[in-house]
C-alpha cells in the first residue's frame, strides 16, 4: 500500500471506534469492546506497515485541503518521519493494552460503549497530532484530545468530582491554548506559514528575527496546558477522577507527553535564553511534582504527581531526542504503574465496600495476595526511580547527561542550578516510590472493612498488559549494555544518518545511581511515617487570584448593566420625549410650514414620542413608515 | 426572478398561513419555509463564485427620484439569504411542541419576517433596504408581544424604540448621501459609494457615526446591548431564535455593506474605537455569562459576546476578519438556534430555565445530550466545529490588525468555555433534581430539528470552503474598494 492510503487507514480506523459504538450503544457493550481492540490492533499493523515502508523520511503527504483564504491555503499535511512514526506506534500500543486491561476492568459499566468509543475519539486525536506537518492542524487535533480527555475524566458524570475536573482539565488546557493559538498567529505572520519543518529554511526570510522567540514562546504555553507543566499543573491530579486505564493511557503515558512532542517541533524557533526559560519551567514542575507526590495518599494522586515530574523532567530536555527517549521509557514504565494501580482497585473493589479503593493507608500486605501485581510495580517503580538494568536510568541520564554538556559549553549558571535540580529530583522519586510501594505491599493489611483473603489478582486482561510493560520497562530492552545510555537502539532509530557522540560523563550515572539508591534508603527508613498533611495547592492561590475576582467582576458587571447602563438608556429616552415634545410645540408654535428637514424630523420624533406614551404601538409604525413616505416625495419636489 | 421569488414566496405563504385556522396552519406554514429553502439551495447552486451580484431584478419604484425596487445577490449576500432561509424552517418545527393562540398568526408573522430579512440581505437600493430594514422589525415585535413571557409588553416596546432610534440615524445619513448622488440622484447602493468618495474626513466621521448606532444598537455592540438580554428572555423562544439567528446578522451585514465602503476614512479615524467596543463586548458578555442563572439570558449575553468578535474583525478589514464574520454568522446562526431549542425543550418538561433547579438530565436522555454537546462545542469553537473556522480566522484578523488587541479578544476561547461548559454542567451531569426526575427524551420532531443542525456543526467544520469560496470574491473587491 502506499504511504497516502495507509495514513488515512490510520486515521480513519480510530474514528471507526469512536463512530460505531457510539452509533450500536448500550445493548452491544461487549461487541464494541472487542470491536475496538481489533481496530487498535489493526491501526498497530497499519503503523508497522508505514513504518517499514519509508523509515526516517520526513516526507508531508498533502492530502485535504480545509479552507482556502486569499493566496493562504490551510490543508492537512502528514509527515512520516522517525519521530511521527515513534509517537505513532507507541500511541497504538499503549492503547491497545490498556484496552484489553479495560475489558475486565470496566466489564460491569453499564455505559462500556460509550467509554470505547471516547477512547477511540482519544487515539484519534492523538494520532492526528502526531501526524500532521503543520501548527494549525496540529491545535485542531490537540483542541479534540482536550475533548476526549473531557469526555473520559467526565466518564461517570454522576458523580460531581468527576465533572468538576473534567472541567477543570479542559478549561486549564484552555488557558495554555490561548498561547498556543496566539504563537499560530504570530508564526502566519512572520513566516507565512505554520509547517514547523520549514521553519529553519525560512527563518532566512524572517524580517523581525526578534519575534521568532516570541513565537516560540507563545507556542509553548500550548505545553504548559497539555503537559501540565507549572503553573498549569493543576488539572492533571484532579483528572484522576476518570477511569484508571484511562489515566494510564491519557494521563500518563500519551496525551501529557504531546506538549513535549509540540516542544520537539517547534524548538528550532527557541533561542538560547528561551530555551533556558523553558527548562527553568520544566525543572520547577519537576521539583514540585516529586515533592507533591510525597504527601499524597491516594495511590492514582501519587502517580499523577510523579507524572507531573517526570514530564518536567522532558522538558528540562527541550525536546531533543534525549527528552523523546525518556518519553517513550516513561510511556512503558508509568502505564505499567498506572494499570497495575488499576489491577490493585479492581481487587479491592470487589472485596468490601464503603472504603475508598485508592487509599494507601487501607492497604498494605497486599504482596501476598497479588503476587503478580507486585513483581510488576516493583520493576516499573525501579525504571522510574533510574536504578541501573531498568529502561528509566537510560533515558534520565541521557536527558541529564545533555543538560550538563550544555551546562558546561554555554557556561550557564541557570542550567548548572537546573542539573542540581535534576539530581534533587532522582533523589526524590526513589523516595516516595519507596515509601509508596512500601504502603501497598508491605506490611499488614490495614483495611477492616475488606476481606483481605478473597483479594486476589485478576485474569490474563488485566495482567497480561502489566506483564508487558514490566517487561518493557528493563533496560536491556533498549540496548545490549543497560548500563549505556548511549548504545541505545532508539539513537540510531530516530537520526541514523549521524549518531551523536556526546562527551561521556561517567560521574553523571555514578552520581545519579548513588542518588536513587539514597532515595531508597531514605524511604526504606521513613516507611512508617505516614506525612498527613495537605500541602497548599495553588489552586488556592488560583481560586483567590483569578476565579473570585472574575465571579466578582461578573456580579459587579450585572448590576452595571442593570443597573446603569439600563438606567441610563431608559432615563436617556425620557430625556427624549420631554426634548421632542419641546420641540413639537416649538415647531408648531414658530417654524410651523417651514420646509425644513431637520424640523420635519424633530415633529416626526415628537409626535412619535407622544404617541408611544400614549402606548399606541402600531401609530408609531405607520407614522414612521409614513415619515419615510413623506421625506421621499419632500425630497422628490424639492430637487 | 429568484431573488423577487425569495421575498414574494413567504409574503404568499404567510398570507395563506393567515387565512387557515387551526392545526393545519403550521404545517403549511413549514411546508413553504422548506420551499423557501429549496428555493435557498437552488440559489446557492446556481450562483457563479465571483465578485458579481447576481440575480438581479430592478423595477422603478418612484421614478422621478431614482429609487428603485432594485434586488441582486452576491456572495455576502448569498450567505446570509442562505442562513435565512436555512433556519426558518427549523425554527417554525421547534414550536411544534408548543400550543398557541391564534397559531396561524404567529406562524404567518414569522414568515412575514423571513421575507423581510430577505430582503434587507438582498437590496441594492439603499431606500429598499431601509424599508426591509424597519418592515423587519414589525413581525417580531408582534411576535415578541404578543406570545412572550411575563413583562413582554414593556421589555419589546423597549426593543421597538430603542432599534428605530438607532436606525433613524441612518436614514439621515442615506438621505444626506442620496442627496450627493448627480443629477436626478439615485439611491442605487454603486451610486452612494461612487458619491461618498468625495467626502472629507469630517463629513465621514459623522456618517460614520450614524451607520454606527443604528448597526451597533441592532447586533447589538456594547454599550448599546441592553435591550437585547430581556427580549431575547421575553420572547418566545421561536423569536428569540429569529431575533439570534438572523436578525442580529443585519447590524453585522450592514456593517460590511454601508460603514466600511461608505465611509473608508471614517473607518480609519474611528473603527479603532469601534474595535475596543466590540472587544470590551466580547469580554463583558462572557464574564456576565459566567454568573446567569436563566439559560436563556446565558445564551443571549453569549450571542452578545459572540457578535463582538464578528464586529472586531470587520473592523480589522483584511481578508480573515471579514471573511471570518461571514462564516461565523452562518455558524452562530445554527447554533444559537440549536441552544436556544435546546432551552426549549428543556422548559417544556421541567418548567423551568433555571440552572440551581435543574440538573441529572443526562440520566435519561441519550440522545439530548448528544446534540447539545454538540452543539456547545460549535459555540466554543472546538475544531472540526463550524464554530472554530470562524474564530480563528477572525481572531487571525484581529491579531493582524492589533497583536495585543488579539490576545484580549483571544481570552474569549478560555471564557467561552466557562460559561458554555457551566451550563451543560448544571442542567445535564449530577444528580437528578425534583423537576428533572423522568425527563423523557427527545420526540421525533425534536430529533428532526436537532439533528439536522448538529450535522451542519460538524459539517462547516469539516468542509467551511464551501461557503468561503463563495463569499471571497465579493469580499476581496470590497476590500479593493476600500484601499
Amino acid at each position: 500500500m502506499n504511504p497516502s492510503t495507509l495514513i488515512w487507514l490510520i486515521l480513519l480506523t480510530p474514528l471507526a471506534g469512536f463512530i460505531v459504538p457510539i452509533l450500536l450503544g448500550k445493548k452491544y457493550n461487549a461487541t464494541a469492546a472487542w470491536l475496538s481492540i481489533a481496530l487498535t490492533g489493526l491501526n498497530l499493523i497499519f503503523s508497522i506497515l508505514l513504518l517499514r515502508q519509508n523509515l526516517h523520511i520526513a516526507n508531508p503527504h498533502l492530502v485535504f485541503n480545509w479552507f482556502i483564504l486569499g493566496k493562504e491555503s490551510y490543508s492537512f499535511g502528514f509527515l512520516t518521519d522517525s519521530l511521527t512514526l515513534m509517537m505513532l506506534i507507541l500511541v497504538n500500543f499503549i492503547a491497545l493494552l490498556v484496552q484489553i486491561f479495560s475489558l475486565e476492568y470496566m466489564e460491569k459499566e453499564p455505559d462500556q460503549y460509550r467509554y470505547v468509543g471516547f477512547l477511540s475519539l482519544f487515539v484519534f486525536s492523538m494520532l492526528g497530532i502526531v501526524l500532521t506537518d503543520n501548527l494549525l492542524v496540529m491545535y485542531a487535533f490537540w483542541e479534540l484530545v482536550g475533548l476526549s480527555s473531557y469526555l473520559l475524566i467526565g466518564f461517570w458524570y454522576q458523580k460531581p468530582e468527576a465533572v468538576n475536573a473534567s472541567k477543570k482539565a479542559f478549561l486549564v488546557n484552555r488557558v495554555g491554548d490561548v498561547g498556543f493559538l496566539l504563537g499560530i498567529f504570530l508564526a502566519y505572520y512572520l513566516f507565512g506559514l505554520s509547517n514547523f519543518l520549514s521553519f529553519s529554511t525560512e527563518m532566512a526570510n524572517v524580517s523581525d528575527t526578534s519575534l521568532v522567540p516570541v513565537a516560540g514562546l507563545l507556542l509553548f504555553c500550548g505545553c504548559i496546558g497539555k503537559s501540565a507543566q507549572f503553573p498549569l499543573h493543576t488539572w492533571l491530579p484532579d483528572a484522576m477522577e476518570g477511569p484508571t486505564p484511562v489515566s494510564a493511557l491519557i494521563h500518563a503515558a500519551t496525551m501529557v507527553v504531546a506538549g513535549v512532542y509540540l516542544l520537539a517541533r517547534i524548538h528550532p524557533l527557541l533561542g538560547f535564553d528561551e530555551s533556558v526559560m523553558v527548562a527553568s519551567v520544566g525543572c520547577i514542575t519537576m521539583l514540585m511534582g516529586s515533592v507533591y507526590a510525597i504527601f499524597q495518599t491516594d495511590i492514582k494522586k501519587t502517580l499523577a504527581y510523579s507524572t507531573i515530574s517526570q514530564v518536567g523532567l522532558m522538558v528540562v530536555g527541550l525536546g531533543s531526542d534525549a527528552s523523546i527517549f525518556h518519553l517513550l521509557t516513561h510511556a512503558f514504565f508509568k502505564a505499567g504503574l498506572f494499570l497495575s494501580a488499576g489491577s490493585i482497585i479492581h481487587a479491592l473493589h470487589h472485596v468490601g465496600h464503603d472504603f475508598d479503593a485508592q487509599d494507601m493507608r487501607l492497604m498494605g500486605g497486599l504482596r501476598k495476595r497479588l503476587p503478580f501485581t507486585f513483581v510488576c510495580y516493583i520493576v516499573c517503580s525501579l525504571a522510574l526511580a533510574g536504578i541501573p538494568f531498568f529502561s528509566g536510568f537510560l533515558s534520565k541520564d541521557s536527558i541529564l547527561a545533555q543538560v550538563i554538556a550544555q551546562a558546561e559549553q554555554h557556561q550557564s549558571l541557570a542550567l548548572q542550578v537546573i542539573s542540581v535540580v535534576f539530581f534533587i529530583g532522582i533523589l526524590l522519586s526513589a523516595f516516595y516510590m519507596t515509601r509508596q510501594v512500601w504502603m501497598i505491599f508491605f506490611g499488614e493489611f490495614r483495611n477492616e472493612k475488606a476481606d483481605e483473603f478473597a483479594i486476589h489478582e485478576g485474569s490474563w486482561k488485566i495482567t497480561f498488559p502489566i506483564g508487558l510493560l514490566a517487561i518493557l520497562s528493563l533496560g536491556f530492552v533498549f540496548t545490549f549494555n543497560p548500563l549505556n545510555a548511549e548504545s541505545a537502539w532508539f539513537w540510531e532509530f530516530m537520526k541514523p544518518e549521524m549518531i551523536e557522540k556526546s562527551s561521556e560523563n561517567h560521574w553523571v550515572a555514578y552520581l545519579s545511581t548513588a542518588l536513587a539508591f539514597a532515595g531508597i534508603a531514605l524511604g526504606y527508613v521513613s516507611r512508617n511515617k505516614v506525612f498527613e498533611f495537605t500541602v497548599p495547592t495553588l489552586d488556592v492561590l488560583y481560586q483567590k487570584v483569578f476565579v473570585n475576582p472574575v465571579l466578582k467582576l461578573s456580579a459587579w458587571l450585572q448590576i452595571f448593566d442593570k443597573d446603569f447602563l439600563d438606567r441610563f438608556v431608559n432615563i436617556f429616552a425620557k430625556l427624549q420625549v420631554l426634548i421632542a415634545n419641546m420641540i413639537a410645540w416649538f415647531d408648531a408654535k414658530f417654524i410651523d410650514g417651514i420646509p425644513n428637514t431637520m424640523a420635519f424630523f424633530a415633529g416626526l420624533i415628537g409626535k412619535i414620542t407622544r404617541s408611544v406614551q400614549a402606548g399606541k404601538v402600531q401609530l408609531y409604525v405607520a407614522m414612521s413608515f409614513l415619515g419615510l413616505i413623506a421625506l421621499v416625495i419632500f425630497i422628490v419636489f424639492s430637487s | 426572478m429568484l431573488t423577487l421569488s425569495l421575498i414574494l414566496l413567504p409574503i404568499i405563504a404567510g398570507l395563506i398561513t393567515l387565512a387557515i385556522k387551526g392545526e393545519t396552519a403550521k404545517t403549511v406554514a413549514l411546508v413553504f419555509a422548506f420551499a423557501e429553502l429549496a428555493l435557498g439551495a437552488y440559489l446557492y447552486k446556481s450562483f457563479v463564485p465571483d465578485a458579481t451580484s447576481q440575480f438581479g431584478l430592478s423595477y422603478d419604484w418612484i421614478h422621478s427620484a431614482g429609487i428603485k425596487f432594485s434586488v441582486g445577490v452576491d456572495g455576502i449576500s448569498l450567505i446570509l439569504v442562505f442562513l435565512t432561509t436555512l433556519m426558518v424552517p427549523f425554527i417554525i418545527l421547534s414550536t411544534f411542541g408548543n400550543n398557541y393562540k391564534n397559531a396561524s398568526n404567529l406562524y404567518a408573522l414569522i414568515l412575514f419576517m423571513q421575507a423581510a430579512l430577505v430582503g434587507v440581505f438582498t437590496a441594492k437600493d439603499v431606500f429598499l433596504f431601509y424599508f426591509f430594514f424597519e418592515a423587519a422589525l414589525i413581525p417580531i415585535y408582534f411576535i415578541a408581544a404578543i406570545w412572550g413571557g411575563e413583562n413582554r409588553i414593556k421589555v419589546t416596546f423597549k426593543f421597538f424604540v430603542y432599534t428605530i432610534f438607532g436606525s433613524l440615524f441612518m436614514l439621515l445619513a442615506l438621505v444626506y448621501l442620496y442627496l450627493l448622488t448627480p443629477g436626478t440622484h439615485s439611491a442605487d447602493i454603486n451610486a452612494i459609494y461612487e458619491a461618498a468618495k468625495a467626502l472629507d474626513l469630517s463629513t465621514q466621521s459623522y456618517l460614520f457615526g450614524a451607520f454606527f448606532i443604528a448597526f451597533a444598537i441592532k447586533m447589538p455592540l456594547f454599550p448599546f446591548h441592553t435591550w437585547q438580554p430581556d427580549t431575547y428572555v421575553e420572547a418566545p423562544t421561536a423569536g428569540t431564535m429569529l431575533l439570534s439567528g438572523i436578525m442580529l446578522k443585519m447590524g453585522v451585514y450592514g456593517l460590511i455593506r454601508f460603514i466600511l465602503p461608505i465611509v473608508p476614512l471614517g473607518v480609519d479615524q474611528w473603527g479603532f474605537v469601534a474595535i475596543i467596543l466590540s472587544v470590551i463586548g466580547i469580554i463583558y458578555g462572557s464574564v456576565i455569562a459566567i454568573q446567569q442563572k436563566d439559560m436563556k439570558r446565558l445564551i443571549a449575553y453569549s450571542s452578545f459576546a459572540h457578535v463582538g468578535l464578528m464586529s472586531a474583525g470587520i473592523f480589522s478589514r483584511n481578508l480573515e476578519g471579514i471573511q471570518g464574520s461571514l462564516i461565523q454568522m452562518l455558524a452562530h446562526g445554527i447554533n444559537v438556534v440549536g441552544l436556544f431549542f435546546i432551552v426549549e425543550i428543556i422548559e417544556r418538561r421541567a418548567k423551568s430555565r433555571e440552572l440551581s433547579l435543574l440538573g441529572g438530565i443526562t440520566q435519561t436522555t441519550p440522545n439530548l445530550t448528544v446534540y447539545f454537546i454538540i452543539l456547545m462545542l460549535g459555540s466554543v469553537a472546538l475544531p472540526l466545529t463550524n464554530g472554530f473556522v470562524g474564530e480563528f480566522l477572525l481572531l487571525k484578523g484581529v491579531y493582524e490588525y492589533n497583536a495585543w488587541i488579539g490576545a484580549v479578544a483571544g481570552l474569549t476561547i478560555i471564557l467561552g468555555a466557562v460559561y458554555m461548559l457551566r451550563m451543560v454542567q448544571k442542567s445535564m451531569f449530577g444528580i437528578t433534581s425534583k423537576i428533572t426526575e423522568g425527563f423523557t427524551d427527545l420526540t421525533f420532531n425534536e430529533k428532526a430539528v436537532l439533528f439536522p443542525l448538529s450535522f451542519l456543526v460538524i459539517a462547516l467544520g469539516i468542509a467551511p470552503n464551501i461557503f468561503l469560496k463563495l463569499t471571497e470574491p465579493a469580499v476581496s473587491q470590497l476590500l479593493s474598494i476600500i484601499k
